[in-house]
């Protein structure tokens, strides 16, 4: 899989994350959205997504990075950095 | 049904018995699960705690898995009479570090080499055990607990929602007899399969969907981690899934269960009414346990299927209910006590409490018995605010009230100087002014009108953020009750 542009990711990650998290249709999403918190989604919900987008990506982002994942951006950016040519 | 009071007195039969312990991942490449037998566990269990015990280990500062290699050291260090302190691979490092450096452990232990590195790097724990004649390690402590030739206990953080968390000493004796009456309620055995999908470092993840199992000949197939939460059911097929509601739920709406399914078992929280008469509907048998890490997990466990909030105690649980509707249990599972590791100086014994009166332990939960004697749950005794006068507000029915007039359920009632404040965060709020505040107050004054004098909430507090809470949604109280 070639490497995909950060718009790219962004986009399809909005896209999954609109998917897997109902109460979040209709949200417009930023960078700067703030996606690992109670108040956005659950636990639950969250796992869901990065697995999601871990298949998606072909990437694996290390568990212990997940909880320092707090907005989009920053998904974004750990998909960035372990994405595999 | 065997009682068991030590761990070695449960592990006894398992050195012939070729039956499967534990099953777990082949592989990333959709190999097939590994069975451990029961024999197998049993000496590398052995082997492992004579050396745990060689080496002079005395208090193990562990990051919990559902690797097989975690669960022989689990149980190799409560063998070697070594303290087991459980945390999970899920906690932040600044968590970790911190709990490790108060808890008086002199050893480390994680599958992940670079995490326990890291937390024996920042305690100052060389890799190699330490030596017994040594000087003991900084930070280390005497123990408050120490009983000669006494198995290692097992020390859980409770996961309190309305305050901060505590280390709770259960010893293997607590966590035996907390099989045993699991067992006395659900029977289990050899041919069922209890998927392990709960974190070890929670008392009913170690006990309902390992322990359990062990004690009674079940296997227990260890999950392969979050990424496969959705496909451990297709994978292991089990026919026992100890879960949380919020799991219980996904899983179920995720339409992942197996078919070789038959018995779920819900702790911590009730199942919505929902999703337990859709799993009813699925031939699947829904079981509730009530418990506290205190009483090293369940006191009472749902036994009519037709009435899924009604608990019976288990055997030996002595349950009552208090004159204010608290219910309280006396039951040789309660813990041994509370460590307060924060006060743990080298040298200095951390201070240890018991609240237990007599044996009783008083639960902070509200509830009623029935006619049979099943225990039935509605509320949390600290959801009652007791005033300055002497009466009380019951919280719930309060904020439910004032989120449906003002529009929010981002509000909080707590005391100041014993009296009724409500706090107001920000999560529904899009934009704070004059008349907003002035139709809060038109709303609290409408809402003091049906209640006594003294219970009259006095002024709204606006937070400049939303109200913090907990993973399951609950408000976190405690970080500004005391501000």
């Amino acid at each position: 899989m070639a490497k995909l542009s950060r718009a790219e990711i962004t986009a399809k990650t909005i896209e999954i994350i609109h998917n897997c998290v109902p109460e979040l249709q209709g949200v417009e999403l930023t960078e700067a959205s703030v996606v690992n918190t109670d108040m956005s989604m659950d636990s639950m919900s969250f796992i869901m997504v990065i697995c999601k987008l871990e298949a998606e990506f072909n990437v694996k982002i290390p568990n212990r990075q997940w909880n320092k994942l707090k907005t989009l951006g920053q998904v974004v950016d750990a998909i960035e950095k372990y994405q595999k040519n | 049904m065997h009682k068991y009071l030590t761990f070695r007195e449960l592990m006894e039969p398992w050195k012939d018995n070729f039956h499967p312990a534990l099953i777990y991942s082949g592989g990333d490449d959709g190999h097939e699960p590994v069975r451990m037998s029961y024999s197998y566990l049993n000496e590398q269990i052995l082997e492992l705690s004579r050396k745990i015990k060689d080496a002079g280990i005395r208090r193990e500062f562990m990051i919990t898995d559902h690797r097989p290699e975690t669960v022989i050291r689990l149980f190799a260090c409560a063998r070697a009479g070594c303290d087991v302190v459980l945390t999970d691979e899920a906690l932040s490092e600044e968590m970790l570090f911190y709990l490790a450096s108060v808890c008086g452990a002199d050893s480390v232990y994680a599958s992940d080499s670079d995490l326990e590195q890291a937390v024996r790097s920042h305690l100052g724990i060389p890799a190699a055990p330490p030596n017994p004649d040594a000087e003991p390690v900084p930070g280390a402590v005497p123990d408050p607990f120490a009983k000669k030739g006494r198995e290692g206990r097992l020390i859980f953080f409770t996961s309190g929602t309305t305050s901060q968390s505590k280390a709770v000493v259960l010893s293997t004796r607590n966590l035996c007899l907390s099989a045993w009456s699991g067992q006395s309620m659900l029977p289990c055995g050899e041919g069922d399969v209890i998927l392990s999908l709960l974190p070890l470092s929670h008392v009913f993840g170690f006990v309902c969907s390992m322990l359990w199992g062990l004690a009674y000949g079940a296997a227990i197939a260890l999950g392969r981690g979050v990424r496969h939460m959705f496909d451990d059911c297709k994978y292991f097929n089990p026919t026992i899934l100890p879960a949380v509601p919020s799991l219980m739920e996904i899983l179920y709406r995720k339409q992942v269960l197996n078919k070789e399914l038959r018995v779920v078992l819900i702790g911590a929280a009730p199942l919505s009414q929902e999703v337990t008469g859709a799993l009813k509907a699925a031939g699947l048998k829904v079981y509730l346990g009530y418990g506290l890490t205190e009483t090293s997990s369940g006191v009472a466990i749902t036994q009519d299927l037709e009435d899924p909030y009604a608990l019976a105690p288990c055997p030996d649980a002595d349950i009552r209910i208090e004159e204010d509707g608290e219910v309280s249990v006396k039951t040789p599972c309660l813990m041994k006590g509370y460590i307060d590791f924060s006060t743990a100086r080298p040298g200095v014994q951390a201070k240890v409490s018991n609240p237990a009166i007599d044996g009783r332990l008083y639960t902070g939960d509200l509830g009623f018995l029935d006619e049979r004697g099943y225990l039935h749950l509605t509320g949390r005794k600290k959801d009652m605010l007791v005033l300055s006068d002497g009466t009380k507000i019951y919280r719930p029915e309060c904020e439910g009230k004032l989120a449906q007039d003002l529009g929010t359920d981002d509000l909080a009632l707590i005391l100041r100087n014993g009296f009724p404040v409500l706090v107001v965060g920000t999560k529904d709020r899009k934009e704070d002014s004059g008349e907003i505040r002035e139709h809060d107050r038109m709303v609290l004054d409408k809402f003091n009108e049906s209640l006594a004098r003294g219970q009259h909430i006095h002024y709204i507090l606006y937070a400049e953020t939303p109200l913090p809470r907990t993973a399951t949604g609950k408000i976190r109280r405690w970080e500004f009750e005391s501000v």
